[in-house]
């Protein structure tokens, strides 16, 4: 039974081993999967919050002069309780106007990179504090003249990502213990063959130990039948050639002058 | 001698052990795979319901600011044009009507769609979304005027969740390729070597020879003989030591036993699962990057000359060139220096290039750096190459090759996907250091495993053992599985699989998740039917029908382009392709070997030839796309693979008649 109390503990070994990898790899997948949704979110309110400055931006006026630009701003983040802020920036990156108090002077260094990957697109990231959705606005000829910039908590995102890593990991321990129960069972049947088999060379070997140290007590070997007699048989020819070269040195060193 | 112990451990033991371990870990994993995508479908759903809300909300208060400013509900002048701009927007929304508190309709707007073939298929259904509309009503001051409904596309909320379902698999396959190689190393250790060791000892000693020891431990009984005839070998050792050198001297002359002087030597066993999961964890890291490698490179500084397609493109190019470049002398540098002492010598630069190309800014070094790493990706797998095959004893078996290609593939599978899914979380720094890591990890494994002989330095060439007669590489016969097989698989996969795959799903409107997804069925038929192809090749059916059936099946895939077109036909292209490709890999390496008698001169020609046949095909799409069209080049590729095998199958008969 050693070999298949060794071969089940591996088994379980491996089996926690992928699981481990999976949940990792999952919760990783839901992470990117549930950013995704949340930033096409924010891009839609971005894109519609943007509009009536495009408007304005379209017939040459500047940002700072589009009437209630802060109520316009305001009901967009009435939206969504979480947003923590919606900023009106210009061409600079300067915060023209701001639902928050006290507004920033500027839009942070990841917004600056995220507006040149997007090349004046719509673009959403994912920031150590959050996340960041913004769209640019163009003029008449095709200049940026500022944007809009949304800031969203990732706290929500993390506690989302955290309960479905719990849930799979919850999820693998049940499954590890079923595969527990259910491998014991079907390794046994399964490799049934081979464990006998292997109980067989054991007990050769066990079988030709008890015949070396009888022989050395003047018990000649006696042959066993059985799966592995061939492995005693060279055992016992291994260990002939051992005692009789043994002896051929053990002659020699006693001549030896 | 000891044929049924033999039988037990070589085949019987091993492969029923892995065989249920993978079947038990498998099953493990595909069932918290499925209640995973329950669990996601659970938690996507209300963030789906969120974006769909949101834009009814948009319209409503759109809607709310005109009745604000004095426009009656009905008059609202440019209504219909104003949600069919929205609709347009959204893809997800397939219909917004507006109607009056006494459910008269004043607006309506709907999207006329039907639903594909796939969208209509049963993996639809099976992922279910539960709220397909949502209805707000609208406000004009304190009195309540009508109604919005905006109803969700079912279709786009199932391809959303298919893609979860799909995402999930892949992880799930991620995870039992991993599964199969750790099987297979446990396997190997607890149970296949030890034995493998005491039965190779035994056979020395009853033969007389007592100047080896092996590796102590094992299961039971096993441990028990090891310790026994290691110390049978270590006692007449240290007594032949113990006795004066003149009587030494005329005991060797006079034995026709062998016995060590000193300590015996360690017995080093090769086998070609050595190299496996050192192997597989070197390709994961490597391949790291491949998911996002021309993206990384394209948002990256670079020189004003270089436009962001070339720039995107430059790193792959290189690493080519530089992969070609070593492979004529990658063979050599294993037999001189040693494939263990290559492989571990590899490790180290690879580690820093990985690193490197995390925290390169601009796309020039990015390119060196991926130089650098290709030049040692090189040499480590062709020094695992080269140990499988001193493992397999030169025995022109495609089983060497065979699980060399599966470990490669199994590892670009989990590697590209892997490094997506890190560099979508964590950043592209974090997939670069991740894969610096796994290198590490194969490092150690690779000292650990890789202690064969088939690791040391080659003293002298080893020909076959038997066989026919090596032919000289440049043979005609060589020439001709290297021309009209090699070169026009390598260039179908470069042209078909890495060029025009991705273009022609990126134009059908599939992203870059999907066409990864489609590209990696290629490298699953290699994993997945790569070890039947050997058992077929080393087997009753041999290895030219394998090659004339696989250039067969990949012709075929190629052609089947120009009678179908769309989404399923580039999928089932794809999948024909890779089990062509899969049926010639193994076979065409061991025919090669068997050729050339195991000539590091043919097998550097073949190494080369891939290569050659590689970047030739990359710069053949290149320039001919432009000019002949997707269509045309997929079916000059057909017919260049058909014409390809008809010169090998010329070559051969006339061989054949020849040699009768």
């Amino acid at each position: 039974m050693a070999l298949f109390w060794r071969i089940w503990a591996a088994v379980m070994l491996v089996n926690l081993a992928v699981l481990t990898i999976f949940v990792g790899l999952a919760t990783l997948q839901f992470g990117n999967i549930n950013s995704s949704l949340v930033g096409e979110r924010l891009l839609v309110l971005a894109d519609r919050t943007a509009a009536p400055f495009k408007a304005a931006a379209k017939i040459g006026l500047p940002l700072s002069t589009v009437r209630n630009s802060v109520a316009l701003l305001e009901r967009a983040r009435q939206t969504d309780d979480a947003i923590l802020a919606i900023h009106l920036f210009d061409a600079e990156g300067r915060i023209v106007h701001s639902t928050a108090r006290p507004a920033p002077t500027a839009i942070p260094a990841e917004a600056f990179a995220g507006r040149a990957a997007a090349g004046g697109g719509a673009w959403y990231r994912e920031t150590a504090e959050g996340f960041i959705s913004s769209i640019d606005i163009v003029s008449r000829d095709s200049n940026p003249v500022g944007g809009i910039l949304i800031v969203y908590p990732g706290g929500g995102n993390v506690t989302r990502i955290r309960a479905m890593a719990a849930e799979l990991a919850l999820l693998s321990i049940a499954v590890l213990l079923a595969a527990a129960a259910l491998s014991a069972l079907f390794l046994r049947l399964g490799l049934d063959r081979q464990i006998t088999m292997f109980e067989a060379i054991d007990s050769a070997v066990t079988s030709f130990e008890r015949g070396a140290w009888r022989s050395a007590a003047g018990r000649s070997f006696s042959m066993a039948e059985g799966d592995a007699d061939e492995l005693r048989s060279l055992l016992e020819s291994a260990e002939t050639r051992y005692r009789a070269e043994g002896r051929k040195l053990a002659a020699t060193r006693d001549d030896a002058p | 001698m000891n044929a049924r112990v033999r039988s037990l451990n070589r085949d019987s033991l091993r492969t029923g052990l892995i065989g249920m371990m993978a079947a038990i870990v498998t099953a493990s994993v595909m069932a918290v795979g499925a209640a995973s995508i329950a669990a996601f479908d659970r938690a996507v759903e209300p963030e789906l319901t969120n974006r769909t809300r949101l834009i009814g909300s948009i319209v409503r208060s759109e809607i709310q600011h005109a009745l604000e400013l004095g426009i009656p509900f009905n008059a609202i002048v440019g209504l219909d044009r104003y949600l069919s701009v929205t609709i347009e927007k959204f893809d997800e929304v397939d219909r917004i009507s507006v109607t009056s508190v006494s459910g008269q309709t004043v607006a309506v707007v709907e999207r006329p769609t039907a639903p594909s073939i796939f969208e209509r298929s049963y993996l639809g259904e099976v992922i279910a979304f539960r709220q397909t509309a949502f209805a707000m009503s609208i406000l004009n001051g304190n009195e309540l005027v009508g109604e919005i409904t905006v109803e969700i596309s079912p279709l786009f909320v199932q391809t959303r969740l298919r893609d979860v379902f799909l995402d999930v698999m892949v992880i799930a396959l991620v995870a039992t390729l991993v599964a199969m190689e750790l099987a297979l190393a446990v396997a190997v250790t607890s149970v296949g070597k030890p034995l493998d060791r005491v039965l190779r000892l035994l056979g020395q000693q009853r033969d007389g020879n007592f100047l080896h020891c092996i590796r102590p431990g094992g299961l039971g009984g096993l441990g028990r003989a090891a310790a026994r005839l290691n110390d049978h070998a270590e006692d007449l050792a240290e007594r032949l030591t113990a006795l004066p050198a003149a009587v030494r001297s005329r005991i060797r002359a006079t034995m026709d036993t062998r016995i060590a002087e000193g300590r015996p030597l360690r017995l080093r066993l090769s086998d070609i699962n050595d190299i496996r999961l050192a192997l597989f964890l070197f390709s994961v890291a490597t391949e790291i990057a491949a998911a996002f490698l021309p993206l990384y490179a394209r948002a990256a500084v670079r020189p004003p000359w270089l436009s962001p397609e070339l720039a995107a493109a430059a790193p792959l190019v290189l690493y080519l060139v530089a992969v070609a470049v070593l492979s004529p002398f990658g063979g050599a540098l294993a037999r001189r220096f040693g494939a263990r002492r290559l492989f571990l010598a590899s490790v180290p630069p690879t580690v820093l290039a990985l690193a490197a190309m995390g925290f390169s800014g601009s796309v020039v070094w990015i390119t060196l750096w991926r130089g650098v790493m290709a030049v040692f990706y090189a040499t480590a797998t062709i020094a695992c190459q080269e140990y499988a095959i001193r493992a397999a004893a030169g025995r022109g078996s495609a089983r060497p090759v065979g699980a060399f290609v599966a470990v490669v593939y199994g590892g670009v599978f989990c590697g590209s996907a892997l490094g997506g899914l890190l560099a979508g979380r964590f950043g592209f720094e974090a997939a670069f250091v991740s894969g610096a890591a796994i290198a590490v990890v194969s490092g150690v494994l690779g000292l650990v495993a890789m202690r064969g002989r088939a690791g040391d330095p080659e003293t002298a060439p080893t020909p076959s053992p038997d066989g026919p007669a090596p032919q000289p590489w440049f043979g005609a016969r060589f020439l001709a599985l290297l021309l009209g097989i090699a070169v026009p698989m390598n260039a179908a996969t470069a042209i078909f699989i890495w060029y025009l795959t991705p273009l022609i799903l990126a134009a059908s409107g599939s992203g870059p998740a999907e066409i990864a997804r489609v590209v990696m069925l290629y490298y699953l038929a290699v994993v997945l039917f790569g070890s039947t192809v050997v058992s077929l090749s080393d087997g009753r059916i041999g290895s030219v029908p394998l090659l004339v059936s696989g250039a067969l099946a990949s012709g075929a895939a190629l052609l089947s382009l120009t009678v179908w077109s769309g989404f399923w036909a580039v999928v089932a292209a794809v999948a024909g392709l890779g089990l062509g490709h899969t049926l010639i890999r193994a076979p065409l390496y061991a025919l090669a070997l068997r050729i050339t008698g195991g000539s590091g001169a043919g097998l550097n020609a073949l190494r080369l030839i891939e290569r050659i046949g590689a970047i030739l095909g990359l710069a053949a799409s290149a320039v001919l796309l432009g000019d002949i069209g997707a269509e045309s080049s997929i079916r000059a590729l057909g017919i260049a693979v058909l014409s390809g095998i008809a010169l090998y199958a010329i070559v051969e008969i006339a061989g054949r008649f020849r040699s009768a």
